[in-house]
């Protein structure tokens, strides 16, 4: 075989990846665990993994069995809705991320900075080390706060947030 | 902490045997419930949801419990004997630590039988106040008691005690001689410039009394000066040596617990804020608080009314100053952020401009740059125009106190209630006056941030070191070495290590193999005692490593690691790194054994040619010679060669691996190294595989085997093939 082949079939092998559709069936065990059939192979469990949990959140998940990689599904709403339904839950507390409803106060003690929000309707106060590096824009509308324990917090549409509540977090940004 | 969260009667009823350990978590994956608890009682572990029983697991039938980090949450996960998985809980990652020490407590009463004593949970915010601790410390901002704290800094500074009390005395001497200079104003004003009285000679006497105390001041100022900045500099140096030393002395394993950063920051940065707070505040706290206080006093006893007015719109003031202050650092702050993205694009665009080029990104680097620059000039004219106009509104506001005092005083001039040079006196009193009270509002945050670099240097000076055993007990460190079920992870979440058991004989050269990541260069700290096992014993024939003084064990390992590093120094300063007393022939026949001689000959100045920084002078293959002629110099019974010749060309590691079968002959050494075929001479190979021995044997026997090894072999002829 011509060298050049070779290394096209050994490229061809290397980048090649399985795009997982609605053929595939994803079934929640009950016990926290997801099960994937593929090719009448069942494998479990599997780990869903978003590869761009920033931008594409529901596309582009990468589906792991004991370190291998089984597939990628290319967008959940491709699936059906009770096979979405699973896949959301799972992703729902692997990147279990609370979204701010409201920054209530922001205030700066020494090398911590203490913000009192609302999430899922109830006061908290959160606490974060050096803000600066520890609040990011998620995307291009949504940002990212993530406190001392490493938890992460949403603030959806931050621009369209009251100026008041913009404000506060201006300095940081 | 205790793992003991409050168990619902509900739940209390469905239990067997008595609970040790109970911890609750806030996320369902089962479930809509919101969250749970996770129950450990003397056999088993349960979990409940909704006051259900959802899990209930055997603990003799659990082989691991692992914890693990998701993305924004963490989970606990057994692993039973059967080799099925099961989820017991997720939880957010405020909750991460309790279920780290959960699952170590399970894994210890896995491998003991029993429960341990003591929990070891990560503390991330103070147990007595609930602030958040500084990052890898156990210090509490809160409850640090800042007088003790800058007490014991005055006890550093006590050998210098006749230098701080000669500024004490100066600084006294100036502040009252500040405070006389408006009295002969007054002088001058009110007995000699009067059309009256006018007495010429007695001015020239006031000038030269004025102009002499003018001068006193620069005299006293400047001798204040140089005795404050000796006295900061010289504290802040015993305390820079102070925590010199000490790092020297800490285990690695309470070293590493803190970044490189993070030990240079408290070095440099929080000595420096020690320092300046001593030449700022040190004396001046005594001194501008009662300079503070005489000014009062004077002032209400010359014009009780007056200084009443001057006092009043003083909380205003102050107010004042703090609000434009915080206002215009805020400001100012976002446009150094601002300011630091210019820089930082600049920074990529001009480093990787080849790269830029090569992948015509131009116009993409102009277009990015043309966004940060506009957005720093609108915040910068933006904060500009904000401090051109709050600045002198301050300004005034700061003055208000004085323009009242002009005010009514003139009126009491006019009234002769009060003469001219009495009201001039009194102005620069009270201009006098605000200057401290500004300076006093800004002292607790000076108090506290020099408090806590205090603290922070003194957290590592209190540190335990590592324990000086005696020297002269028996310590065999020639003999067989004998892993007896060592687990290890430098998070104690993570272990890197699993009950790793085999035994190397004294003399035998054992290749270590595994992945990267696998723990390879683990193993080979635990050996050289830079860290301690979590759990086990390693043994040299057959005295456990503990109990050999770590000097001792030290001199008796040769170590070669594949980034060699040299100090800034001559060839024979970095040979004689190992053993500063070897004669000069002794390192002679150690660069001769190393095949570093040879080399060392051809440079211009032999054994005293400076190697630079890390070495740099030197090629890569001259520097790994040194550093085995280095290992070789005090004769170890025991080699580590770390990768010790894979970043060298085909050549070069061939010509050192020719010297290093010669010099491990008769001496037990681990060899680490990627290549397999440089372990070609090992006796025996031990390979890793997730933390874990997954083969110990020889060459011969392992590809027999077919498993992991046989892989890891085949792996590389293919990569070899391939690249032919």
């Amino acid at each position: 075989m011509p060298k050049q082949m070779m290394t096209d079939d050994n490229m061809e092998k290397l980048i090649a990846y399985r795009e997982l559709d609605s053929s595939c069936v994803f079934v929640d065990d009950g016990d926290g665990f997801l099960s994937l059939t593929l090719d009448e192979t069942v494998y479990r469990p599997v780990d869903l993994i978003r590869l761009l949990p920033y931008d594409r959140p529901d596309e582009y998940i990468s589906c792991v069995c004991k370190e291998q990689e089984l597939g990628i599904i290319r967008r959940i709403a491709d699936f059906p809705e009770e096979q979405q339904r699973i896949l959301q839950h799972q992703l729902s507390f692997r990147y279990y991320t609370p979204v701010i409803e409201k920054i209530i106060s922001v205030r700066e003690k020494m090398w911590f900075v203490f913000i009192k929000v609302v999430v899922d309707g109830q006061k908290k106060e959160l606490c974060t080390r050096d803000l600066y590096h520890n609040i990011r824009f998620y995307n291009s509308t949504d940002l990212l706060l993530t406190d001392v324990d490493e938890n992460r917090y949403l603030i959806r549409n931050f621009r369209q947030q009251p100026a008041k509540m913009q404000q506060k977090i201006e300095i940081y940004l | 902490m205790e793992l003991n969260d409050r168990i619902a009667p509900e739940i209390q009823n469905q239990l067997e045997g008595s609970v040790k350990y109970s911890v609750r978590y806030e996320i369902s994956a089962r479930s809509a419930a919101p969250g749970g608890i996770v129950v450990v009682t003397g056999e088993d572990v349960f979990v409940f949801e909704n006051q259900q029983k959802i899990l209930e697991i055997k603990l003799s039938s659990i082989a691991e419990a692992n914890c693990e980090k998701l993305y924004g949450s963490g989970c606990l996960k057994f692993v039973l004997h059967s080799g099925e998985e099961k989820l017991a809980a997720v939880f957010s990652l405020s909750r991460f630590a309790c279920f780290t020490a959960l699952a170590q407590a399970i894994e210890y009463r896995l491998d003991t039988g029993s429960f341990p004593a003591e929990l070891k949970i990560e503390q991330k915010f103070c147990p007595v106040c609930g602030s958040p601790l500084m990052h890898g410390s156990k210090l509490c901002i809160k409850c640090a008691r800042k007088p003790k704290i800058l007490l014991r800094l005055y006890h550093i500074g006590k050998p210098y005690l006749p230098r701080i009390l000669l500024v004490i005395f100066f600084v006294v001497a100036v502040e009252l001689l500040a405070v006389i200079y408006p009295y002969f104003k007054r002088l001058v004003i009110d007995n000699y410039m009067t059309a009256e009285n006018p007495q010429i000679s007695k001015i020239w006497l006031l000038f030269g009394l004025t102009a002499g105390i003018y001068l006193t001041v620069c005299l006293f100022e400047w001798i204040v000066g140089y005795l404050k900045n000796f006295v900061a500099a010289a504290v802040s140096r015993d305390l820079r040596e102070m925590l010199f030393d000490k790092i020297q002395r800490l285990s690695l394993a309470n070293i590493t617990k803190r970044s490189a950063g993070d030990m240079l920051g408290r070095i440099q940065n929080d000595t420096t804020r020690v320092r300046e707070f001593l030449v700022s505040y040190g004396a001046d706290i005594i001194v501008r608080v009662f300079s503070l206080l005489l000014l009062t006093v004077i002032l209400f006893v010359t014009n009780w009314r007056l200084a009443v007015l001057v006092i009043l719109p003083a909380p205003f003031m102050l107010w004042a100053f703090r609000w434009s202050s915080d206002k215009i650092r805020r400001k100012f702050h976002i446009v150094w952020r601002r300011g630091q993205k210019v820089n930082s694009l600049l920074h990529d665009a001009i480093n990787g401009i080849r790269v830029v080029k090569a992948y015509g990104g131009e116009q993409n680097e102009t277009r990015k740059f043309e966004r940060v620059s506009t957005d720093y000039c609108i915040q910068l004219s933006g904060a500009e125009k904000f401090w051109s106009l709050v600045t002198p509104v301050v300004g005034f506001v700061m003055t208000l106190g004085e323009f009242l005092v002009l005010y009514f005083g003139a009126n009491l001039v006019l009234q002769q209630e009060m003469q001219i040079g009495e009201l001039v006196q009194y102005t620069t009193y009270v201009s006098m006056l605000y200057g401290p009270l500004r300076w006093l509002i800004s002292l607790p945050r000076q108090i506290k941030q020099a408090s806590v670099s205090a603290n922070k240097l003194f957290e590592i000076i209190d540190e335990p070191e590592e324990s000086q055993q005696q020297q002269n007990a028996p310590c065999p460190v020639a003999g067989d070495i004998t892993f007896d079920n060592v687990s290890f992870g430098y998070k104690e979440y993570i272990p890197v290590l699993k009950h790793l058991n085999f035994t190397v004989k004294q003399g035998e050269m054992i290749g270590i193999v595994g992945a990267s990541g696998v723990g390879k260069s683990t193993l080979i700290n635990l050996l050289m005692r830079l860290y301690e096992p979590t759990r086990g014993e390693i043994r040299i024939n057959g005295t456990p490593l503990q109990n050999i003084p770590r000097s001792v064990l030290r001199s008796k390992i040769g170590v070669v690691l594949q980034e060699t590093f040299l100090f800034d120094g001559t060839v024979l300063d970095n040979i004689r790194y190992a053993k500063p007393d070897a004669p000069f022939e002794e390192i002679v026949k150690a660069a001769k054994a190393a095949g570093a001689h040879e080399f060392i000959l051809r440079l211009p100045e032999a054994y005293h040619t400076r190697v630079g920084d890390r070495g740099y002078m030197l090629s890569g293959g001259e520097r790994q010679r040194v550093a085995i002629a280095r290992a070789i110099l005090h004769q170890p019974d025991i080699l580590i060669l770390d990768e010790a010749t894979s970043a060298l060309d085909t050549k070069t590691e061939k010509q050192i691996q020719d010297t290093l079968g010669e010099i491990i002959k008769g001496r037990t050494t681990f060899a680490i190294a990627h290549r397999l075929s440089t372990l070609r001479q090992a006796d025996k190979l031990l390979v890793l595989d997730k933390g874990k021995v997954a083969e110990f044997g020889t060459h011969i026997e392992l590809l027999k085997n077919r498993s992991v090894y046989y892989r890891l072999v085949m792996a590389q002829r293919q990569t070899a093939k391939i690249r032919k």
